[in-house]
């Protein structure tokens, strides 16, 4: 017998919806075939079976919210005297049966397995020291360290900053005949959470540098030139000058932490926010330091596609270091992007206009010029580090031959 | 600043402090005509006499006990050994008399002595001539317990010793002396014992070591940099006293330890700071503490079995990852 448990998909789940069953009772199910379709914060995904045997019994229903870890079937006997929705009922040696080769894409899901099974938590004293800081309860939490899934002190941290902080908004009670309320959906509720967490708790402040961008237009235009189907994109640019950029200054690419540290991330691993119908979504582009330009933007230009195709796994929403936020296609010259946590810094990249400069001699001349915004938390980043980031972002931006080299 | 060896650097202290006072003097086998096995007192005889550079017969129970009769005597002796291998045989000297008479006297009689002289492993000089032994020392209260990693510590700890009031126990690696470095030419350079130095900053884990094995330990950390780990190295430069409060506020940062020497791994300093760690940072530890030392046998000849049995930077990578998984 195995129980069915709600997963955790990505960072910051809390709970999930079925969908849809894709298995109905009695059906036999093998290892990692998909035996329901949930919705999460921000993906759709399917959950594949852990044991192969018949799926005995179905006891969340379509459409039904569960907190993760929440038994929603069970494969092979359930136990009679345990009802349907109650937790841990009694183990039983599962039932053996030949081994599916359906192999869906949620594969590499994690599973619930928690440190906590067979009796005391295993934790190290750092973890189990910031959890009685944080207020936080070890057993629910998933270890990742060691070696032996024992919790260690960021798995603390990553589970304390994907608690619900206390909200402040009251939703206004007043009806209005006239309006009509939309049930949000779990990405609207995720992005306003995060957002508010964003917002309240690390303190924002921006800095604008505007960029000339006449060589990188130039450089752009000629390698696109040679690869028309492969098209290098300004954004592409500014994510590979980006990782330039944090990779000369480390100390921009951390995370304030409640366990009062400064995490410094080893990996630059850049998120590219992508607007869409439905809600933001920010797809990451991993281990960008070791990229070349062309190699980034092909990820890029796959992560966008997957975007607007509703394609995206958790895995490829998670563990950004750093945002890039691109409005200029629509002609913002510029605007201050929200943080995105625990990232320290976001870059708001407006659009490339013609502007009237001063030119030598009393001259003047027309130069194109692009607005960049860098949010910053100022737990982490202060305004002389956020300043030198950016100088040293339109030097590469304007001297792009650096970029193309690495 | 001047660049010169490790060896010239204990020569220029020496000399500096002979010049400063003249109640020190080196004795030792083969340290005056023949200018030391390591060349490390060389010229000294012939700039201050046989009076100040004193060669003694082959005994080291003798030069022992003359440094410490006259330390307590009231001048300031440098005793060198051959090798700290050699050193045994004056044991009794050393831990029964020099470190014990400050105590027994009630602080009446002091002894400023220092011994120095070369020591570590390597170069298959087998048994009885390759090994570490400073835990012994550091292990005896009433000693102080140096170290030294660069060419500038070296003169800097050995002036602070010739002018400390304690017995020093003074260890040069054998595998150091040929190193060169920035050394500065100031008289009055001296490096405080008790504070050790970050010799590279890191986020991720703390390795401690000291002497020779601060060079595996960095090379160790930047190998360990290309796997996106980041090591703070810790170099101690004295085991007695030990330098708690820099472990430790790194330690708060970093929340993983591997703890290295070159001795033995068994009943070391490594174990010392271990325990120190779970006793006063126990909230912050992230990992088991790990720790990488000598194989626990006598130090063996053949080439193969040495490389196996001294600690590399091998032995040290493993650990982090270990620590970091």
């Amino acid at each position: 017998m195995a129980e069915v448990r709600m997963p955790k998909m990505g960072d910051g789940m809390e709970e999930g919806t079925i969908l849809r069953w894709l298995k109905r009772e009695g059906d036999m199910v093998a290892v990692d075939e998909s035996i329901a379709e949930i919705e999460t914060d921000k993906a759709n995904v399917e959950i594949p079976a852990e044991e192969a045997g018949p799926l005995t019994r179905i006891v969340a229903a379509e459409g039904e919210t569960l907190a993760i870890g929440s038994v929603i079937a069970y494969i092979g006997a359930v136990p009679d005297e345990a009802p349907p929705s109650a937790p841990q009922p009694e183990r039983a040696p599962a039932t053996p049966t030949e081994t599916g080769s359906a192999a869906p894409e949620a594969e590499a899901a994690p599973t619930t397995v928690s440190a906590a099974d067979g009796g005391r938590i295993r934790a190290t004293p750092l973890a189990r020291s910031m959890a009685r800081r944080l207020g936080v309860d070890l057993g629910k939490i998933r270890g990742t360290g060691g070696g032996v899934g024992r919790i260690v002190g960021k798995d603390v941290a990553a589970f304390a900053a994907a608690q619900p902080t206390e909200g402040t908004a009251k939703p206004s009670v007043r009806a209005e005949q006239t309006a009509v309320d939309i049930p949000l959906s779990r990405m609207r509720k995720a992005i306003a959470r995060r957002t508010v967490l964003s917002k309240q708790t690390a303190p924002h402040f921006y800095l604008v540098i505007p960029v000339d961008m006449d060589r990188a237009v130039d450089t752009l235009d000629q390698l696109n030139a040679q690869a028309p189907d492969r098209k290098i994109t300004v954004n592409d640019l500014v994510v590979k000058a980006c990782a330039a950029a944090l990779a000369i200054h480390p100390d921009v690419n951390v995370s304030y932490t409640e366990g009062e540290t400064l995490r410094q991330h080893a990996a630059i691993n850049i998120g590219i926010a992508v607007g869409t119908d439905e809600g933001l979504r920010i797809p990451v582009i991993t281990d960008c330091a070791d990229r070349s330009l062309r190699d980034l933007s092909d990820a890029a230009r796959t992560l966008v596609g997957r975007t607007r195709r509703g394609e995206l796994t958790p895995q490829e929403m998670s563990g950004a270091t750093f945002t890039v936020s691109n409005l200029g296609m629509f002609g913002i010259e510029e605007f201050a992007a929200i943080i995105s946590p625990p990232e320290a810094a976001i870059l708001a990249v407006g659009a490339i206009t013609p502007e009237v400069q001063p030119g030598e001699h009393g001259s003047l001349v027309v130069r194109k010029r692009m607005r960049l915004t860098l949010s910053c938390d100022h737990r982490a980043v202060d305004g002389l580090l956020g300043a030198r980031f950016l100088q040293t972002l339109k030097g590469l931006l304007e001297h792009p031959v650096a970029l193309l080299t690495t | 600043m001047a660049l010169m060896r490790y060896s010239e650097a204990l020569r220029m202290a020496m000399a500096e402090e002979m010049e400063r006072d003249p109640d020190v003097f080196i004795c030792g086998e083969e340290v005056g005509q023949y200018q030391g096995t390591f060349r490390v007192t060389e010229g000294l005889m012939e700039r201050f006499g046989p009076m100040r550079v004193v060669d003694t017969p082959i005994s080291e129970i003798g030069i022992a006990g003359l440094a410490t009769g006259a330390a307590m005597a009231g001048l300031r002796p440098i005793a060198e050994f051959m090798t700290w291998s050699f050193a045994l045989s004056a044991m009794d000297q050393i831990i029964n008399h020099a470190a014990k008479i400050t105590y027994m006297s009630s602080g009446r009689i002091t002894c400023p002595a220092v011994f120095r002289g070369p020591a570590g492993t390597g170069n298959q000089l087998s048994a009885q001539h390759s090994q570490s032994l400073e835990s012994w020392y550091a292990h005896t209260p009433g000693l102080k317990v140096v170290l030294p990693y660069t060419p500038a510590d070296a003169k800097g700890l050995l002036k602070t010793a010739i002018r400390d009031d304690s017995p020093v126990i003074f260890m040069e690696h054998a595998g150091l002396y040929a190193n060169r470095g920035e050394v500065p030419e100031d008289p009055d350079f001296t490096v405080p014992f008790g504070e050790a130095v970050i010799r590279k900053p890191g986020t991720d884990v703390t390795i401690i070591g000291y002497s020779l094995m601060v060079r595996k330990c960095l090379t160790a950390a930047e190998a360990l940099e290309s796997e996106g780990i980041s090591c703070e190295v810790i170099d101690l430069r004295t085991l007695t006293p030990l330098d708690m409060e820099t472990i430790l506020s790194s330690v708060a940062r970093t929340h993983r330890v591997v703890v290295t020497q070159e001795e033995w791994r068994n009943v070391g300093i490594a174990a010392e700071i271990a325990a120190r760690l779970a006793d006063e940072a126990f909230d912050e530890l992230d990992a088991p503490i790990l720790r990488v030392g000598g194989a626990d046998v006598p130090m063996p000849y053949a080439r193969e079995l040495e490389r196996a049995a001294i600690p590399n930077e091998d032995h040290i990578i493993e650990a982090v990852r270990q620590v970091t998984r």
